[in-house]
């Protein structure tokens, strides 16, 4: 199958325009504009996007058909768009274009990008109501969605990273909205730094591609790859002579992996996420929940024909997913704060998405990226909803019985739960389902890597309906009198987005219902198609197609095909009713434990033996954040100390400053004691000169 | 209007020079005055060097607009002047500093105006005469003059420890310009020129590649030099000048001290040392490159732990030009481009975050940070700018940190030069990778910075009611800021201009070291 064909066009740069001038106006002259003003356009602007986006995504469709058959099912063979603007960089052989690209990966994040986006905006308008930085707020929101968009459009690596970049800024900004709290402003300050971190990889990542290709060009970088017809041949010549193109592959993979693990909050980076919590609700939803923290799994997706050829990199990818999947899930068990509870989910789901990409399962991960988004993006604006009721209040051991007040905020976030925990066609169930069946049978997946999932899916269901239960059931336990008077359901500019967040939620996994369910074929009398596989599909047939991938991709029908010729349907219906057993029995573990006395546990757990220790060791993070305070956070200021204390001050200084006048004082006192006025001295420095010469006229017969 | 073209480089090194001499006929009382004649005449002379980019020939990397007029015939020193895509923009940002810091001290300079404005003028003159000047003893003239202004600058209008920081600026930089004369009148004396001796540079170049000298006098030749511009740069560890003087110096010097003076060493490697050496350059680079990819990570260190916002600053300015150096050790076009172009952002980045000090110790004459914490509330725009441009120091992509340091960094990484040297083949490699930490750290040091000042609580009350920006202050920092995000969004446009002059320089100065003999075992490698 050949790749994508190209188009020009010429409408892709108003996509990422609307918000920019969004976030320039609210920047400069928001006060002035006024609340309402504000309130309606920043909204607006993301709808424009949106729109647009979705415009650009029609005709992606309608120039991926082929002529000859002009149908989804029959024709469908992709396409990309395709607008140059300038020349960002060009120097030597280095040529950066600012280049935007749509093709059926770019649309699938658009949409979620610019959709989930416009409603948490509208969301925010209700949120934000009162805050005096308002048009602050909706202007970093703003620029967010602008750097977003950068991010999923740009043509190569460097633009990418631009928008990778942007993103950060954002969310640091955000993430200390409330800046005059010190807590929140550090808050920020971490997840820049750590992002930072695994910039460095990000960087070297790119280094390496271009020393191997010389292009950074996701294009020019897939053709380059199909030009490399044996990857395990060692290279002659240039910067990596001696090395293999798959041994250079593998080290810039794990280097753009650890870019990816910062950005995506994955161990050992991920501690950043939960403390950005501090943010306000709203973006914690947008951005640290469904679109920013995605943008590492939509690079190593974006990349997919070099991690294809690279084993030990998606090894790499598969092993961190899947243990940050459990790890993350463990902690959500014992947190007391809502939004921490659904941080470490974020994190924990975001695991399960490279868990797909190290198997190979790009199009399950990035599916799983979506319903996440509408799930994750739901319980957040539902906590939100709920602590804005609270006046505040974050403690679930605070709440209790809220489900009566808030009716449309408890039944949404309990779809969206259902989703989240797998039950059966619910958004949640499709994918993930497909996940922990790819990790199975996936010829590079691997039974630990299903039971790694399969576990944390039990968890997931446990903490969820926890949060749920210690949140909507029982009694009010804490909030003041006047707090709870006042209860009430959100307007509904916050309840809209609710409504419609959960509706996807639900039923958004429909897109993606697998070619297999069990019975559901014979009942309906067709063979059934995954409409949002066959979508995606064109966007692998480079990685398929090369022989360096050839244990990955049998066919060019990807992964999915050789899996089931493996193992067939039975083993596929067998691991879909284990994950559906397992989460069920989460959630029923937790009804059991939190149904009656929602909260009474969190105080009785922490006082017995062995399960109170496992408690605090939860509960405290697994200590993460102290050990990095010792190191490398206190190693580095020792370090610094040291630099400027004794090197700079002493050592440095000191050699340039003492030193040299210590020379100057050493030849002064010589010549001084050369000329000291005492005659006999000079009269013997004479008489010795003169025997020297006398010498040297004997012995040499002179010049 | 070919008069004018002809005469134009003359004209814009000497008419500050003009002003100052003009400003002597005014009285020192008018204060206002003088101030007003001073920013005038330095915006019309930023003016007349906007003119140098509609004559400028971005597609050729030789010298351009060049003026050649007999000065000292009997011992062969010539006027001669030349603009090239390296010197292009540092002279523009020289014109373009210059009048930017006299409007910045208008409120915080009282006393002596007079012979401050005097001495600015002085220097830019002295820094535009040496970024054009082809001929060594005309360099060399204007390297001093450079020196001489500053020294005052620093010494008279300082703060306390002016006098101390003063002295060891003069002492430390006339060591090594020192140094730099007794090679200049070396290579002058011994050079094989046909016919007369002489002081001009190409002529220099082309008589040391007809016949290099032996591989050890090029050896202590290329020393002297380089221990000249490290000084200035400055590298690790002839460092300790800077931030004393930094701290010490008026808002205004510590302007034109970052924005342009620190760039004449960088320059100096470019222009003079690795033409005129090219064979012992590449004995040197292993070593340069080692020393600044030190300077880059030990400037970030330091300047995490400085208490005072300045000396923070001041240690960030060693980290930044660290990469400077590297690019230019790198001796590969992209990452020499992008050290002329860090040299460009971190003038106008590190310019501008001095600027925004003096700002904040003109209202509250202290600039430690644990004075502030929580100003954001009082001074809004004030913190937009000074957040916009340490993001833009850090490297922010799209702003202008980002793109120097990016080409200096892949191309550091595919450099071949250091193959043949003792750090081993791969030595780019991981001289970038190591570098590249340095990006970590710089976004620690200045956003921690920023947290502890302008977040958190208002816990001081003296920053009660501080005052923001000022119209004044306004126009000081608007054309910055325009720079910060026109060289991060477009930097093709420089780029365009500045790689030429580098690509033959580094072709230059690698082909003539391979035919001294230094590139046979390069070429031998694949």
């Amino acid at each position: 199958m050949p790749t994508m064909r190209t188009y020009a066009d010429s409408g892709l740069y108003l996509i990422p325009l609307f918000p920019l001038i969004g976030a320039l106006l609210w920047g400069l002259f928001g006060k002035k504009l006024g609340r309402t003003v504000v309130s309606w356009l920043a909204p607006g602007m993301v709808f424009l996007a949106a729109s647009e986006a979705t415009l650009a995504v029609l005709r992606l469709y309608r120039l991926g058909l082929k002529a000859e058959d002009p149908t989804f099912i029959g024709g469908w063979v992709g396409a990309r768009l395709e607008q140059v603007l300038y020349t960002w960089i060009g120097v030597a052989d280095l040529n950066l274009d600012l280049v935007l690209r749509v093709d059926p990966l770019t649309a699938v994040m658009l949409m979620v990008v610019c959709w989930v986006s416009f409603l948490i905006h509208v969301y925010s308008v209700g949120y934000m109501a009162h805050d005096e930085g308002y048009w602050r707020y909706f202007s970093q929101l703003n620029l967010f969605v602008f750097a977003m968009l950068v991010l999923v459009m740009g043509g190569n690596l460097p633009v990418l990273f631009i928008g990778w970049e942007g993103v950060g800024l954002c969310s640091y900004l955000l993430i200390g909205f409330w800046y005059q709290d010190q807590d929140k402003a550090q808050a920020g300050l971490k997840a820049f730094v750590v992002n930072r971190i695994g910039d460095l990889g990000f960087l070297v990542g790119m280094f390496a591609l271009f020393g191997l290709f010389g292009t950074l060009d996701f294009g020019g970088l897939e053709s380059a790859v199909q030009a490399v017809a044996d990857v395990d041949r060692t290279i002659a010549g240039g910067l990596f002579a001696g090395y293999t193109v798959r041994g250079v592959l593998t080290f810039a993979c794990i280097a753009l992996f650890i870019g990816a693990c910062g950005k995506s909050a994955q161990i050992p980076l991920h501690v950043w996420l939960p403390d950005a919590m501090a943010g306000p609700t709203p973006v914690s939803a947008l951005i640290h929940a469904s679109t920013m923290v995605t943008a590492g799994v939509y690079l190593c997706l974006r990349l997919n024909f070099l991690f294809s050829l690279a084993p030990t990199a998606m090894l790499v990818v598969a092993v961190v997913g899947g243990v940050t999947a459990l790890f993350a899930a463990t902690i959500a068990l014992a947190q007391n704060d809502i939004k921490k509870v659904l941080a470490y989910s974020t994190v924990s789901q975001l695991g399960y998405m490279f868990l797909a990409v190290g198997v190979g399962a790009y199009g399950a991960a990035i599916f799983h990226l979506m319903t996440h988004a509408f799930f994750k993006a739901c319980l957040f604006l539902g906590a939100g909803s709920v602590i804005h009721a609270c006046s505040g209040e974050q403690d679930l051991r605070q709440m209790g019985g809220l489900h009566e007040k808030l009716p449309i905020t408890f039944w949404t976030m309990a779809l969206s739960t259902l989703a989240i925990m797998g039950f059966p066609l619910f958004s949640g169930f499709f994918s993930k389902d497909e996940i922990l069946w790819l990790a199975f049978a996936s010829p590079r997946g691997h039974w630990l890597l299903w039971l790694l999932g399969l576990l944390a899916a039990g968890l997931t269901a446990f903490y969820m309906w926890r949060l749920m239960l210690m949140t909507f059931s029982g009694e009010t336990r804490g909030l003041d009198e006047h707090t709870r008077t006042r209860l009430s359901e959100s307007p509904l500019s916050m309840a809209g987005p609710l409504l419609a967040l959960a509706a996807l939620a639900a039923v958004g996994g429909f897109v993606g219902m697998p070619a297999y369910l069990p019975g559901l074929s014979e009942w309906l009398g067709v063979p059934f198609v995954n409409y949002f596989a066959h979508w995606l599909d064109p966007q692998w047939v480079t990685a398929a197609a090369h022989p360096g991938a050839s244990d990955l991709f049998a066919a060019a029908g990807g992964a999915a095909d050789l899996a089931l010729t493996a193992h067939g349907h039975a083993i596929e219906g067998g691991l879909m009713g284990s994950a559906v057993a397992v989460g069920l029995g989460g959630a029923l573990l937790a009804f059991a434990l939190y149904l009656r006395q929602p909260a009474a546990l969190t105080y009785r757990v922490p006082k017995l033996p062995v399960v109170g220790g496992l408690y605090r060791t939860l509960l405290n993070k697994y200590w993460v954040d102290e050990v990095y305070g010792v190191c490398p956070v206190g190693a580095v200021r020792v370090l610094a100390r040291f630099c400027a204390r004794v090197l700079d001050d002493i050592v440095v200084d000191g050699l340039v400053t003492r030193v040299p006048p210590f020379m100057l004082r050493v030849t002064g006192s010589a010549v001084a004691w050369l000329q000291n006025g005492d005659v006999q001295r000079y009269l013997s420095f004479i008489a010795c000169g003169l025997a020297i010469l006398l010498y040297a006229l004997l012995r040499g017969g002179g010049p | 209007m070919n008069a004018l073209r002809d005469h134009i480089l003359s004209l814009v090194v000497f008419a500050p020079l003009v002003g100052a001499l003009l400003l002597l006929l005014v009285p020192a009382l008018e204060r206002g005055a003088i101030q007003v004649i001073g920013l005038f005449w330095s915006a019309i002379v930023f003016a007349l060097s906007l003119l140098l980019l509609r004559w400028f020939d971005g597609a050729s990397g030789g010298m351009q607009l060049t003026e050649q007029h007999a000065w000292i015939t009997s011992i062969g020193a010539s006027y001669h002047l030349g603009v090239d895509g390296i010197s292009l923009f540092l002279l523009l940002l020289t014109a373009l500093l210059t009048p930017v810091a006299l409007l910045a001290s208008f409120a915080s300079v009282e006393h002596r105006v007079k012979e401050f404005v005097i001495c600015l003028l002085l220097l830019e003159s002295g820094v535009l005469g040496a970024l054009v000047a082809l001929d060594l003893l005309l360099f060399y003239l204007f390297w001093e003059l450079m020196l001489i202004p500053m020294y005052f600058l620093i010494g008279v209008w300082g703060y306390r420890d002016r006098v101390y920081a003063a002295l060891k600026f003069f002492v430390y930089t006339m060591a090594g310009s020192l140094m730099m004369l007794f090679a200049l009148l070396y290579v002058y004396a011994t050079a094989p020129v046909a016919g007369q001796r002489s002081f001009d540079l190409p002529v220099l170049i082309a008589a040391v590649q007809n016949a290099p000298y032996p591989i050890g006098t090029e050896l202590l030749l290329f020393g002297a030099f380089a221990l000249s511009f490290a000084i200035k740069v400055p590298m690790f560890p002839l460092h300790t000048w800077l931030p004393l003087a930094h701290v010490q110096a008026p808002t205004a010097g510590s302007v034109i001290l970052a924005g342009v003076l620190l760039k004449m060493g960088c320059y100096g490697f470019l222009r003079f040392a690795l033409p005129l050496f090219p064979e012992a350059s590449y004995w040197f680079l292993p070593p340069i490159a080692v020393l600044a990819l030190v300077g880059i990570l030990y400037g970030a260190l330091v300047a995490m732990v400085q208490k005072d916002i300045k000396s923070l600053v001041a240690y960030s300015s060693i980290s930044h030009l660290g990469f400077v150096m590297l690019g230019i050790a790198a001796l590969e076009v992209k990452a020499t481009t992008g050290a002329v172009y860090q040299m460009l952002s971190h003038g106008v980045s590190t310019g501008a975050l001095f600027l925004l000090v003096g700002v904040l110790s003109e209202r509250r004459h202290t600039r430690l940070i644990s004075e502030y914490g929580g100003i954001a509330r009082e001074v809004p725009i004030y913190t937009a700018v000074f957040v916009l441009i340490a993001l833009s120091s850090i490297g922010l992509p799209g702003l202008n940190g980002f793109v120097g340091e990016f080409l200096i960094l892949i191309g550091t990484f595919g450099s071949r030069v250091f193959d043949i040297t003792a750090l081993g083949p791969g030595a780019g490699r991981w001289l970038a990778v190591a570098a590249a930490s340095g990006v970590i750290l710089a976004a620690v040091y200045l956003l921690w910075m920023v947290r502890r000042v302008f977040f958190g609580p208002l816990r001081n009350p003296l920053n009660k009611g501080l005052r923001d920006l000022t119209l004044r202050e306004g126009c000081v920092f608007a054309p910055l800021v325009i720079l910060v995000v026109l060289m991060g969004v477009a930097p093709g446009y420089f780029l365009k201009r500045i790689e030429p002059a580098v690509a033959a320089a580094v072709s230059d100065v690698q082909q003539r070291a391979r035919l001294a003999g230094m590139g046979r075992s390069l070429e031998a490698r694949p």
